[in-house]
């Protein structure tokens, strides 16, 4: 046999095998320290802007990303390298697709049926919609993507136009307001010392308001609509009395 | 008088306690006694197994192996071709123990042999290089998570040096080997996994 078929035989002869995991994906998780994986309602809602903010010692306040867990089976981490340096540790890749992609970042593996979902804001506000989540694992090999439809949405702050130019607080008014997205769950208060006040959702753009009499004494009445998600938006309403 | 007479005779019987020896007499016997100390096995069949250390980037392990040499007598039984095979474990734990790397390799080679027969040495260097296959299995752990497996055959090289002594009826050799067979795996990435080793064996004549 000539050394270069020899030759040939030997490089014919590599071949790799890798373990393949296929993610899939059943549910969304609240990411509160403890094992439950009780599911999340669908879509699990986030606002487009954050929403809380954590003090630090060298930047101030800096924003909360959001995070939660994805709740499937199949999640696997992969090494690459792992001889250079540490190697470099890949996660699953976890992102929101729809009106826009988004990557999520440093999303940690718990278990093959847990990954953590983290996503940071940046200096623009998230594109409002219904997004699907998605994991796929970092292997090339393994090419399905798993997706849970309609699992996020991102949404605004609730706007709240009031249908009164004007409001009269000698005695309790009721006023209603235009806009949205209102949802179960919207708070309304009118300072952050008082308690909230009686809302009414007539329908997913129209909530009414009771304000009680003396809310405010000053020219103007401020109201804070906070959403579920930590979304919040203030109205000025003008008070006078005819 | 009985005293000088005993001196006397000592010194007379001096010269046959010396063993007077000619000189060619010497020389040979010294030739004989050191072909004796070099009379090398030069097997036609050999089986040399080995254990050692191997180092390299994936840190300090130890590995076995053996050769199976053939010296059909071409320069004096000097040149042999062999079979060659070793096996290597080694291990790598990832940063803040995220992942644990446990990587087995059998390599095995063709390989052609020289040793550096002498009439006049007792410490005789050799020399091997080879062309083979290396199998690896390697296996990432990911704590509370699972394990993904990755397995290999793909082509390996490796060449080596060393010293050989007679113990016995065959050799000690020590040897130092460089291997070649860069992995086609994701997690090892072109790393020969601790290619350099330090091995030492006995070569038993077979044959």
């Amino acid at each position: 046999m000539r050394p270069s078929i020899a030759i040939l035989l030997l490089l014919l002869a590599a071949c790799t095998q890798v373990d393949s995991f296929t993610p899939t994906i059943t549910a969304l998780a609240a990411n509160n320290g403890v094992n439950d994986r009780t599911p999340l309602a669908l879509p699990f809602r986030m606002c487009d802007v954050p929403a809380h903010f954590t003090v630090t010692d060298s930047f101030g306040p800096l924003p909360d990303p959001v995070v939660f867990i994805i709740i499937g089976s199949g999640f696997m981490p992969q090494v690459a390298n792992a001889t250079e340096s540490g190697g470099t540790y890949r996660s699953p890749l976890v992102a929101l697709e729809g009106p826009a992609t988004y990557q999520a970042v440093g999303s940690g593996v718990f278990d093959p049926e847990r990954i953590s979902f983290r996503l940071d804001y940046g200096d623009q506000p998230f594109a409002d919609g219904l997004y699907a989540v998605s994991v796929r694992n970092p292997d090339e090999s393994e090419t399905v993507t798993a997706r849970l439809a309609n699992a996020v949405q991102i949404v605004p702050p609730p706007r709240a136009v009031p249908s009164v130019a004007s409001v009269c607080l000698i005695s309790p008014a009721t006023v209603v307001f235009r806009g949205g997205p209102f949802v179960p769950g919207l708070r309304v208060t009118a300072s952050a010392s008082q308690p909230d006040l009686e809302t009414s959702i007539d329908a997913v753009d129209q909530v009414t308001v009771d304000i009680p009499s003396g809310a405010n004494t000053g020219p103007s009445l401020v109201l804070t609509f906070l959403d579920p998600t930590g979304c919040k938006s203030s109205v000025s309403i003008p008070v006078s009395c005819p | 008088v009985k005293r000088l007479a005993v001196v006397a005779l000592l010194f007379a019987a001096a010269p046959s306690f010396a063993q007077t020896r000619s000189p060619e007499e010497l020389a040979r016997i010294r030739a004989a006694n050191r072909y004796e100390g070099i009379a090398w096995p030069r097997p036609t069949l050999s089986i040399a197994p080995r254990i050692g250390i191997a180092v390299g980037d994936m840190g300090v392990t130890y590995s076995v192996g053996a050769e199976l040499a053939y010296a059909p007598g071409m320069l004096d039984k000097r040149l042999a071709f062999a079979i060659d095979a070793a096996w290597k474990p080694s291990s790598l734990d990832g940063q803040f123990s995220s992942y644990q790397l446990k990587v087995d390799e059998i390599a095995a080679a063709a390989a052609v042999t020289w040793h550096g027969y002498s009439g006049s040495a007792a410490l005789i260097p050799f020399f091997a290089a080879g062309l083979g296959v290396s199998a690896r299995s390697a296996a990432t752990d990911f704590p509370g998570v699972g394990t993904r497996n990755e397995k290999e055959v793909v082509p390996a090289g490796f060449v080596s040096a060393g010293l050989a002594f007679r113990a016995g009826s065959g050799t000690v050799e020590v040897e130092l080997r460089a291997r070649y067979s860069p992995s086609q795996t994701v997690v090892l990435d072109g790393s020969s996994n601790s290619p350099f080793s330090l091995s030492a064996g006995y070569r038993f004549s077979l044959l």
